[in-house]
């Protein structure tokens, strides 16, 4: 546990609080104090965002602290984007989600300010890390959606509100795909101006393909099935998500796979 | 022909999971022996059976010629795998066998000291053999550059402080106390003995003694020489001064000034570091590793731009596709 009794971590706490709160007044229907709290939120974690990018001097996308937070402050516009643009009317879970990715920043990893090596100061750093946050944020909903299939789901025939939540998985992940993709290849670039090779077979490289193939696999599936095993669809969402997790925490956290990318804790 | 199809995807899919289970069991082995498993025989099987799939699908599906982005998608899947086989090892052994014109040198690494000039590579792969670029390398300098700047904090005896780059040589004006002369920095000070005088150098191996050799000269024309440390109350003297040594810090970036000789002509110049590679001649050359102990060489790698185009074409066509499929296309439920 590493509480942060800093400014900056006030306003991580702050905002978690607001979350927590907005999902209490949702689930008893006070749904427009629950908005303006967790919009309140997404302003708090941004500022702490913004603070720590002055404090470090670099984009805050270095280390694991970093990581979540981005991640934190990448929930609200997120949802509200699938809410306008997609009509996919989730809202409490949302809110798990941000708490669930703030909480590593808030309690876990350490705040440390860290100076960049040389090989993370180039052009790429930025979008490459930035680029698979959001694809990871849309990857966090799709798995939350393909639950929502697993416990909806009654054995036999699915009900239209599973098939709506197996749209909704399809939506997200086909949002998210296209931009795990374009991290992949962001990296690629990366490795090759800087280390000489577009592909090192690192251990992180190794998962992170596995996960993009995960989501290769669901695509495949889908389209020679269609919606007739919501489940079956639902299960690679699911386990393309695990695989994401290991990716972002296991290879970083794990003395199994060292590997060029372990400055990243 | 439906049948077909069924069957293809359903191959498609086999052979999705089965490099899936390839790249958890490669992630566990660490990233040499995963290159050598991904690079070994019955592996270059797999990325041949996957390409021959690939293009049999391309040619059965009519939606993958129809759709532009899928064409798009699955072309560049078999761009990056064509990319990636050409310029594996195995693939650059057999063409050195058969007598190719292509370059023999995958990747490798090339020591360079300051002022001489090279052309031969270290190759990698566990292959002990050296390899000869068709032109040479000359280092002219090779230096650091940290985030925190070495310094040396002298402070008088009536608590003004200064604040003096450490650099052999800067003479540093102290106000009406006279100045001060760096004489010399050393990352693991040592000394010894010559014609009866204690001679400061610097000992190779880690810095386990960073100091700084310091001239003071008083208005009165008084010398006194003296050494900063990196710890407090460092650098003992009978004058006025109390002195300590900020050695430098983190290092931010290395940098090497490079220049291609190719028939005796200098072809190119450039400083290369850390994300900015030299390309030239097909190969790329990258600041890898330099000498620790007495900053004398920098270490290149070098690798062959072989198949790069094709993989980055690639590449480019998943990504155009992929955005252009799920994020336009669908949209308007296509």
């Amino acid at each position: 546990m590493d509480l942060k009794p800093t400014v900056q971590g006030g306003m991580i706490y702050a905002t978690m609080a607001c979350w927590v709160i907005a999902v209490i007044s949702s689930i008893a229907k006070r749904i427009g104090p629950a908005r303006i709290l967790f919009f309140v939120g997404f302003l708090l974690a941004s500022a702490a965002w913004v603070y720590r990018w002055i404090d470090v001097q670099h984009v805050p996308m270095q280390n694991l602290f970093e990581v979540f937070l981005t991640l934190g402050v990448l929930i609200w516009p997120i949802w509200l984007f699938s809410w306008r643009v997609l009509d996919i009317r989730s809202f409490v879970s949302d809110l798990v989600i941000g708490l669930i990715v703030l909480f590593p920043a808030g309690f876990v990893f350490h705040a440390e300010p860290q100076r960049l090596p040389p090989a993370l100061q180039s052009w790429l750093f930025a979008p490459h890390v930035a680029v698979y946050m959001i694809s990871y944020v849309f990857m966090a909903r799709a798995m939350v959606q393909a639950i929502g299939v697993w416990m909806l789901c009654p054995p036999g025939m699915p009900d239209p509100r599973t098939l709506d939540s197996e749209r909704a998985t399809y939506q997200m992940a086909r949002l998210g795909f296209p931009l795990l993709t374009l991290g992949l290849l962001l990296g690629s670039v990366w490795g090759q101006r800087a280390w000489g090779d577009y592909w090192g077979w690192d251990p992180k490289e190794l998962w992170s393909l596995a996960s993009w193939l995960v989501y290769i696999g669901y695509f495949h599936f889908r389209y020679m099935n269609g919606t007739r095993y919501p489940r079956v669809n639902s299960l690679w969402a699911v386990t393309g998500m695990v695989f994401i997790v290991i990716t972002l925490l296991w290879v970083n956290l794990s003395r199994i796979f060292p590997g060029l990318h372990n400055y990243a804790t | 022909m439906a049948g077909l199809r069924r069957v293809i995807l359903q191959c498609a899919l086999l052979l999705v999971v089965l490099l899936i289970v390839l790249s958890i069991y490669g992630a566990f082995r660490g990233a040499e022996a995963a290159q050598v498993f991904f690079n070994s025989i019955p592996v270059g099987v797999y990325w041949v059976v996957f390409a021959v799939l690939l293009t049999v699908s391309i040619g059965i599906f009519p939606r993958l010629l129809k759709v532009p982005s899928l064409l798009l998608i699955h072309t560049g899947c078999l761009c990056i795998l064509f990319g990636g086989l050409y310029g594996s090892k195995s693939v650059m052994q057999w063409s050195d066998r058969l007598g190719s014109a292509g370059p023999s040198i995958r990747s490798g690494r090339m020591i360079l000291y300051e002022g001489e000039t090279d052309n031969r590579v270290m190759l990698e792969d566990a292959d002990p053999r050296i390899g000869k670029l068709p032109f040479a390398l000359r280092l002219k300098d090779f230096r650091i550059e940290y985030y925190d700047a070495p310094q040396v904090i002298v402070e008088s005896d009536d608590k003004q402080v200064w604040h003096i780059p450490a650099e052999a040589g800067i003479e540093y004006p102290l106000g009406d106390r006279g100045t001060v002369t760096v004489l010399g920095v050393f990352r693991n000070l040592k000394l010894a003995m010559e014609n009866g005088q204690m001679v400061p150098y610097d000992h190779p191996g880690p810095d386990s003694n960073p100091a700084v050799h310091l001239l003071f000269l008083a208005p009165d024309g008084k010398e006194e020489k003296r050494f900063a440390f990196s710890f407090p109350g460092g650098g003992h003297g009978t004058g006025p001064w109390s002195v300590q040594y900020s050695p430098p810090g983190m290092i931010k970036d290395y940098f090497s000034d490079l220049e291609v000789v190719e028939n005796g002509q200098v072809a190119e110049c450039k400083t290369i570091e850390v994300n900015d590679p030299l390309y030239y001649g097909g190969y790329f050359f990258y600041q890898d590793s330099y000498d620790s102990a007495e900053m004398r060489y920098t270490v290149l790698r070098v690798t062959s731009a072989r198949g790069l185009v094709w993989v980055f074409l690639g590449f480019a066509q998943v990504v155009v596709g992929l955005f252009w499929h799920f994020w336009i296309l669908r949209r308007r439920g296509i």
